[in-house]
């Protein structure tokens, strides 16, 4: 009986690890919002966010801007769900945030800048090319391609990461965020 | 097979009681606990740039020099720690323009304070960090000059960081950007 309780225990301390390592990585529905492909954290930078943010951010050594000033979106995989590979090409598309600024970037996975002989590691609202009615489309591919385009060399998994800046409408707005498309891969 | 094994039901409640609250305490600690175990904090990451109660324009992230993880390239920062345990800290900056803004931060790294460009002008930004107790009587001192013009923000906690970011419109802004950021300014009062 003793040697079953103990095990049981055992059983508790794993979950209670794994359920800890599972909020802080990936978060659950109480302390992130996920719109699409995009996740943001409620609560990033900000004095009252509950422990499970805290820890995320600590961890990962990012300096967040709080949510009361910007929403930070990160995309991990496309709009049909596989992860973001540097051996395919996929196109961000959709119509401009309504927003006072933002801002689009592309890592490694884990957060790395991804080393190209172009130098381009991002767009924003002030450097994007759109075309008329705030349409826009940037390509992620490992070759160059004409418009907006970031190399995503050799970086395996990838990491997309858009910040919204004072959206209008306050931080709790539904934003429109535009989805990741795979146009082919190697 | 059954759905719960045999001795799974043998267990009292008790033991089950026992076990949940263990693993809600693990769960606890864990998610205490585990931050302190992080390779670096962001701040702690940048701490060998900076010195106490001066702004630090921080270099521009490149592929081979990254200070922080997910920190964009467009993006240029100037960071001050500051510490008003022996006075009030002044700090100044310009965000010239949407995109820019002016965060104060705790240790742990909470955003407790952030103030962003304002549409259509450049805007001149001007703090004074005070202790939470001391906003309307500690820093008006008998004989000392008060600037009234600056705002007095309330910092929970001794330490702390001002960070201002600014972001890159191009390639051929980079140098004005620079010039901006080495503005800012963070100056411990004399007593």
């Amino acid at each position: 009986m003793i040697a079953k309780v103990i095990i049981f225990v055992v059983i508790a301390v794993i979950g209670g690890l794994t359920s800890s390592w599972y909020m802080i990585e990936r978060g659950t529905r109480l302390t992130t919002r996920t719109q699409g492909v995009w996740t943001t954290w409620v609560a990033a930078g900000r004095a009252d966010a509950d422990p499970y943010t805290r820890a995320h951010f600590m961890r990962r050594g990012m300096l967040p801007v709080s949510t009361a000033l910007a929403q930070t979106y990160e995309a991990r995989t496309d709009s049909d769900g596989g992860a973001l590979f540097s051996s395919c090409d996929y196109v961000v598309e959709g119509t401009e945030p309504d927003a006072a600024f933002w801002s689009l970037a592309i890592f490694d996975d884990a957060g790395r800048l991804i080393p190209n002989p172009a130098e381009r590691y991002g767009y924003n609202s002030a450097t994007l090319m759109r075309s008329p009615g705030g349409r826009f489309g940037i390509t992620l591919a490992r070759s160059a391609r004409p418009g907006n385009w970031l190399p995503t060399g050799g970086a395996g998994r990838l990491a997309v990461q858009l910040r919204i800046e004072e959206p209008r409408g306050g931080e709790k707005a539904e934003i429109s965020l535009p989805v990741i498309r795979r146009l082919s891969c190697r | 097979m059954p759905l719960i094994p045999g001795w799974l039901k043998r267990l009292s409640w008790q033991t089950v009681a026992v076990a949940a609250v263990t693993g809600g305490i693990v769960h606890i600690m864990a998610t205490l606990v585990l931050p302190q175990f992080a390779r670096a904090t962001a701040f702690q990451r940048i701490a060998s740039k900076l010195s106490l109660n001066a702004m630090h324009v921080l270099p521009p992230a490149t592929p081979d020099a990254q200070l922080l993880p997910f920190l964009s390239a467009d993006e240029r920062i100037a960071v001050c720690k500051f510490d008003i345990e022996a006075g009030p800290v002044d700090v100044t900056a310009v965000l010239p323009e949407k995109g820019w803004s002016l965060g104060l931060y705790t240790a742990s790294g909470d955003n407790f304070y952030v103030i962003p460009a304002q549409d259509m002008r450049r805007f001149e930004v001007a703090l004074t960090l005070v202790p939470a107790q001391e906003r309307f009587f500690g820093t008006i001192g008998l004989g000392k000059q008060v600037d009234l013009s600056a705002t007095q923000v309330q910092v929970p906690t001794n330490v702390g960081y001002v960070v201002v970011r600014g972001m890159s419109r191009g390639r051929s802004y980079t140098a004005d950007i620079e010039q901006t950021l080495k503005k800012a300014r963070c100056v411990q009062r004399k007593a």
